[in-house]
């Protein structure tokens, strides 16, 4: 019983010590590539500042209306100039970038983990279900993910929630497919058939011996998913369905500058900025990522 | 390769059936009903109510729904748009041209820059040849197209007064949405093209040819390139679909009469024929796009041609 237990103890060290030097192997990888450091930096900064947003402007700030400041050119005061309405455009900016990156970030997360469960179940347990479950898929990738997406926010009304609801809803079918088709490739390995002669349950054989293994390739989607959606979200309040005013949101503020373009371009093109540098931060860095993660996979 | 086609053809038809149940129960979800979005908050209830038995909505959904469907497939008649009164299909017939105008040329332009400057970026693998275009191409690839169009629209119609930022009276309309939706695509092409390509360099087919003595330029461009090609092919082909029904926001910024704006304002206005046969049009477009993609597959490949061949013959 003893010598039992005490197996199991080293096996979990093991684990954690092959975790580790895994992490490690990683992150050593990572270090070389330049590109891909530079733009965790930035992803980072970007977090930093949206979760001290509060600290550096007040949320006031952004929502004041002040008819006197209108269309200010960028100055000391306003290092991004007032808007039609005479708001700081930095404060509407920053705060933005709390809304954009928190929809970014939780939907990826939830698409994930929804997507990684199905699409696992499913290229696992194969057969009816697995028909079924891609014919079904079928017809939700015959409908464009975005026009999609807002009908669904015209059904369930604007608000963050329902925004990130419906650009959920709208890639799992996405994630399902890279998941099962991953997953199919690992429930072929003959560890797998080893733990199956051995009658290790299947929940148990999909989550700690499948799973773990597509880990790479969960982690390489997510990453690219988390700016794809913060694009999602911006084209949807760009068309202003989404956020409800006056609440800034990248997409909504490029839409806002769009009738001031002639006079106060900065308008457009402060926001437009924010919305290319985090997406491009995030993509550099999911690049770099996925090099790391694979070399195999290098181009 | 014949009962392939047909095959696909014939999964055409679930596949229509489902997305226009899914889109038809979405839209019913949208809060409020069509005949008081039509009048307006002053209308009298008696107006609306009138308006909507007019309409066909005050009927169970279901009932709507297989009378949609029923004229859909036996008529081919998709309804009339619930704001304008006008046949869906008529509508659809003016505004397909200009969405398939914009995909098509968006997809060239992708393919024009994309392509050959992916091909050199991975003979000239690690040099600063490769470095800067792949930079840039990831740059660009993560940019939505209504951004690019933006910057566009500043520096040529406002700035440069070259280019109306509006309409499609003029074939130069078309010439911004062509760039702001093709240079993302052209980074992705570019970045496909490249890892392709570079997976392909180091066949042993290539190496025979450079051993039979073909130039360099030979062995790359010709022997090469056409294997490259496939999982561009299939890249162009899925953008193009998309770009047909799913450039809203570009269509939306340049004012072009587009399939994917006609479904965005059906959807604003709970029109229900209006919603479901754009997605039908697109859904069927879209499959027919992809269809057409893995049977080019087999004009690229002999190998995968000599596949269906074996197949038909064993069958």
């Amino acid at each position: 019983m003893s010598g039992r237990i005490n197996s199991a103890a080293t096996e979990t060290e093991v684990l954690i010590f092959k975790k580790e030097n895994r992490l490690k192997e990683i992150w050593r990888r990572l270090k070389k590539d330049k590109l891909a450091l530079a733009g965790l930096f930035l992803v980072c900064f970007f977090i930093i500042m949206a979760i001290f947003a509060e600290l550096i402007v007040p949320y006031a700030a952004a929502v004041t209306i002040n008819p006197h400041n209108r269309l200010a050119r960028p100055t000391n005061e306003f290092i991004f100039g007032t808007d039609g309405f005479g708001r700081d455009l930095f404060a509407r900016c920053l705060h933005g970038a709390r809304v954009s990156l928190s929809i970014g970030f939780i939907t990826a997360i939830a698409t994930a983990i929804a997507g990684s469960i199905i699409g696992a179940i499913v290229g696992y347990v194969g057969g009816k279900l697995d028909d079924i479950v891609m014919r079904a898929l079928d017809i939700f990738s015959a409908i464009p993910s975005i026009l999609f997406a807002m009908a669904v926010v015209a059904a369930m009304g604007p608000g963050i929630f329902n925004i990130c609801v419906a650009i959920t809803v709208t890639s799992i079918p996405g994630f399902v497919r890279i998941v099962r088709s991953a997953v199919l490739g690992i429930a072929e390995q003959e560890y797998i058939e080893a733990c199956r002669a051995g009658g290790t349950s299947t929940a148990r054989i999909l989550f700690r011996h499948v799973l773990p293994n597509a880990v790479g390739t969960l982690i390489v989607n997510t990453t690219a998913n988390v700016s794809q959606m913060i694009l999602t979200a911006a084209i949807l309040s760009f068309l202003g369905l989404g956020i409800n005013p006056p609440q800034p949101e990248w997409g909504s503020l490029v839409s806002e500058g769009r009738e001031f373009l002639r006079t106060a371009p900065h308008l457009t093109l402060f926001p437009g900025l924010m919305i290319c540098l985090a997406s491009f931060a995030i993509s550099v860095f999911g690049d770099g990522l996925r090099d790391a993660l694979d070399p195999r996979l290098r181009t | 390769m014949h009962r392939f086609i047909i095959r696909r053809l014939l999964m055409l038809i679930p596949i229509v059936l489902g997305v226009s149940l899914l889109i038809f129960m979405i839209i019913d979800m949208i809060p409020g009903d069509p005949g008081s979005m039509l009048l307006g908050a002053g209308a009298r209830q008696e107006d609306i109510d009138m308006l909507n038995e007019e309409l066909g909505y005050n009927q169970p959904f279901f009932r709507r729904y297989a009378n949609y469907m029923g004229n859909a497939i036996f008529r081919f008649d998709l309804g009339r748009s619930y704001a304008t009164k006008r046949p869906v299909l008529d509508e659809i017939g003016n505004r397909l041209p200009v969405s398939l105008i914009v995909a098509s040329s968006a997809i060239f332009f992708s393919l024009i820059v994309g392509v050959p400057i992916g091909v050199l970026s991975a003979v000239k693998q690690n040099t600063l040849a490769d470095r800067i275009p792949t930079g840039l191409a990831l740059l660009l690839s993560s940019q939505p197209g209504f951004l690019i169009g933006i910057v566009l629209m500043l520096i040529f119609s406002l700035r440069l007064n070259l280019i109306t930022p509006h309409g499609i009276a003029n074939w130069t309309n078309y010439i911004m949405p062509m760039v702001s939706l093709g240079l993302p695509n052209a980074g992705r092409q570019l970045r496909f093209t490249r890892s392709s390509m570079l997976e392909t360099i180091r066949q042993d087919y290539v190496r025979t040819a450079r051993a039979k003595g073909a130039t360099e330029r030979t062995a790359i461009w010709r022997h090469a390139m056409k294997n490259a090609l496939l999982p561009v092919i299939t890249i162009a082909g899925n953008n193009f679909g998309v770009l047909i029904g799913g450039a809203i926001a570009t269509e939306t910024l340049f004012g072009l009469p587009g399939l994917g704006s006609f479904i965005v304002t059906g959807i604003r206005s709970k029109d229900v024929p209006v919603v479901t046969g754009g997605i039908i049009v697109f859904a069927i477009i879209f499959a027919l796009v992809m269809l057409a993609v893995d049977v080019s597959y087999a004009f690229v490949d002999p190998r995968i041609r000599a596949k269906y061949i074996r197949r038909k013959g064993l069958a």
